[in-house]
């Protein structure tokens, strides 16, 4: 291990809130450089000035799927190495239990999965040659059932999950590990409108995605959501018709 | 010839990700991603520096990767990969002149040129140094007190720099030996005239000396000045213990011993061990107590040798044992092999060398192995060599021990410097900028930064170990 975390130099996207800006914070803290990547310009600069020397911001909209490619050769470029990608970015926007709004949904593919395509290509393809590196899935136990509140935030996650399960099996043999991490309840702006009880703070969540980045398989943030969501997943679907979330 | 690295830009250039590679530094302590291209003509490196001043990038000039620090690694930078324009094209049989590209590892050259006769005037501890590589690190080997570095003993090189084209230079233009012994910081090395040396006979014989005392070991040295070449194991656990090596090539008429069959030994070892497989047997070996147990071996081995009548050896076999047990450096894995090369003039190496291995002893680092050589200064710009002796130590580099391990290697470089010391960067991987000035000079450095200004006006070519010295481009 090369510093107190375990990586020299890290690209975060979805980077300016909750799990992201916590993971930009440790990762620096541990002595990585690390590339903060987002939208929201104003968010990374403070980002920034909290480690001036290690995080470096990039404002990006992952779902600007054709800037991609320079926007990653910017962020190793300006890193000066790469050794682990995170891919954070996800909206949830609240769905009204009658509603089917595509622009809503379509924005939620776009940056859940879509956007993560477009990233994680690019980080696979160069890890791929130079035959090591990580990539940590940032899923969410949302995408283990098709559920009634969030069909397409669901399936978006689902899909993550597929695609990172692909890559971990394609890589497999390239000295490139894939992780997914499945936070269950997290307390970040995503899910503040659902007002969980008992949700983990983001803090505490970066710190155990960090620690288990490279175990490369899927991964719950504590062992009782592995136990909890284990058996939700065994669940028969049709209980899942009285569950409004 | 000039070029204009301006013609080729018609847009930016974009690397792509699938050709980044991981380069390590040959003891595996560092290593860097970069955009890899190999190079198969001077058209294909003109192109890359104008593609690395499109995309505002960098050039990372490589070989083949045998320095054991950071020399030729950069991170993001095009790592520029010679291996492939490798061909011998010609060796004059009456004068011994033979052309090779820059690609060409020394292994190459012999291989062509023995069987008439013609063997390198000076090589390095390893074959598989390229031949653009060993001239910019201007290499030397066991008989530097005798025959100077690898650069005395070239007619011309031709250089493909981003600032003047492809140049032909020969030793009394008056950038021949800031380009040898430049460390490529102005451009690939594409071919090389080298005047070789005329041999009747591919054997050496070589005769073993077992020391213990520092005293001992230098006395032998100074004796023997007059031998063809000189080295010394020394026993890194124990101070002024060693084997001092004399040898000598024959002079006989033995065409036979010319041939390669002759020349290269048997790929097994004791026990039928390959020698391919051998770094996994020394792994269990790479550590304090089994270096020890291995160090004390060899010594008794060679003081129940008879050694007044010496022994044949092969050339090859003679000057490149290692070569014969590829990666043996992986034995220091998960770790790394870190080289400490310090030059001390010979009124102050008696005094100097016990103090680095007392230095190393205290700290409960123990350099698994140490090697002796007697040098005579060296006529590079960058120049790393004095009239004295070179002491090489290596050490093994873990996790555990990595902060200890660069507190000593700051001590023993401070130390070396209280003793007139100069550094190899073939071997670095620690020095910091000041070091680089107390080992070069600052009118050395200038003059080197003014060659630098002309060849690669853009400083569209350096290194992380230039970088991180500070001698011709910053972090």
């Amino acid at each position: 291990m090369s510093n107190g975390v375990g990586y020299k130099f890290a690209i975060v996207v979805g980077a300016s809130s909750g799990i992201g800006a916590e993971l930009v914070r440790q990762l620096a803290d541990g002595g990585c450089r690390v590339a903060a990547v987002a939208r929201r310009g104003d968010r990374l600069q403070a980002l920034a000035k909290e480690y001036p020397n290690r995080i470096i911001p990039i404002v990006a909209d992952v779902s600007k799927f054709d800037e991609t490619p320079a926007i990653f050769l910017r962020c190793t470029d300006a890193l000066g190495g790469l050794d682990l990608v995170i891919y954070n970015s996800g909206i949830m926007p609240d769905v009204a239990p009658t509603e089917f709004n595509f622009a809503k949904d379509h924005a939620m593919i776009e940056t859940n999965f879509s956007g993560a395509v477009a990233w994680l290509n690019q980080a696979a393809e160069r890890f791929l040659s130079s035959r090591r590196g990580t990539i940590v899935v940032i899923g969410s136990v949302a995408g283990d059932r098709g559920r009634r509140g969030q069909p397409v935030y669901n399936a978006s996650k689902a899909g993550l999950h597929a695609y990172a399960e692909a890559l971990r099996n394609r890589l497999s043999r390239s000295g490139v590990t894939v992780t997914t991490m499945k936070p269950g309840p997290v307390a970040t702006d995503l899910v503040a409108h659902l007002g969980f009880r008992g949700a983990i703070p983001a803090d505490q969540a970066a710190r155990i995605i960090i620690a288990k980045s490279s175990r490369g398989s899927e991964q719950y943030l504590k062992f009782s959501h592995r136990v909890i969501f284990s058996i939700i997943r065994l669940l028969p679907s049709w209980i899942f018709r009285w569950i409004p979330i | 010839m000039d070029i204009s690295l301006d013609s080729h830009l018609t847009e930016p250039w974009v690397p792509d990700p699938a050709t980044v590679q991981t380069d390590w530094g040959f003891g595996y302590s560092c290593a860097a991603e970069s955009y890899h291209r190999s190079v198969t003509s001077p058209k294909d490196i003109i192109a890359a520096y104008a593609d690395a001043k499109s995309s505002g990038r960098k050039v990372v000039l490589r070989g083949n990767g045998r320095s054991y620090g950071d020399v030729s690694l950069l991170s993001e930078a095009i790592s520029l990969d010679l291996t492939r324009w490798s061909a011998v094209e010609s060796l004059d049989k009456e004068t011994g002149i033979l052309v090779a590209r820059g690609g060409a590892r020394l292994e190459d050259i012999w291989r062509f040129s023995l069987p008439d006769g013609w063997w390198l005037p000076v090589v390095s501890g390893t074959m598989l140094t390229t031949l653009a590589g060993g001239i910019s690190a201007n290499i030397h080997g066991k008989n530097n007190c005798q025959s100077g570095t690898f650069g005395e003993h070239l007619a011309w090189i031709e250089i493909v720099s981003p600032g003047r084209g492809i140049e032909r230079v020969q030793p009394d233009h008056p950038d021949f030996w800031t380009i040898v012994g430049g460390w490529g910081q102005f451009g690939f090395i594409t071919r090389a005239a080298i005047r070789m040396k005329r041999l009747s006979s591919g054997s050496v014989l070589v005769t073993d000396h077992p020391t213990e005392t520092w005293e001992e070991l230098f006395a032998i040295f100074e004796r023997d000045l007059d031998t063809e070449y000189q080295v010394a194991w020394m026993d890194g656990f124990r101070s002024g213990r060693g084997i001092y090596t004399n040898a000598k090539t024959i002079e006989a008429d033995e065409p036979a011993s010319l041939r390669t069959a002759y020349q290269v030994p048997s790929d097994r070892m004791a026990f039928g061990i390959r020698k391919d497989q051998a770094y996994k047997f020394l792994r269990y070996f790479t550590n304090g107590p089994g270096m020890r147990f291995l160090s004390g071996l060899k010594w008794k081995a060679a003081v129940k040798r008879p050694g007044d009548g010496g022994r044949m050896l092969p050339l090859v076999a003679y000057h490149f044992p290692l070569d014969f047990v590829p990666e043996w450096q992986r034995a220091y894995r998960p770790g790394a092999l870190v080289q400490f090369q310090v030059g001390i003039p010979s009124e102050a190496a008696p005094l100097a060398f016990p103090a680095l291995l007392r230095a190393a002893k205290l700290a409960k680092l123990e350099p698994y192995l140490a090697v002796v050589k007697r040098h005579r200064p060296d006529p590079s710009v960058l120049s790393y060599l004095c009239d004295g002796y070179s002491i090489a130590l290596d050490f093994h580099q873990t996790d555990r021990n990595r902060h200890r391990l660069q507190k000593l290697l700051r001590e023993l470089t401070d130390l070396s410097f209280s003793h007139g010391g100069k550094f190899y960067l073939a071997k670095d991987s620690f020095l910091l900028p000041a070091d680089a000035r107390r080992t070069f000079g600052d009118e050395a450095l200038a003059q080197f930064r003014e060659a630098k200004s002309r060849y690669d006006p853009d400083h569209l070519i350096t290194s992380s170990l230039f970088r991180r010295l500070e001698i011709a481009d910053k972090p």
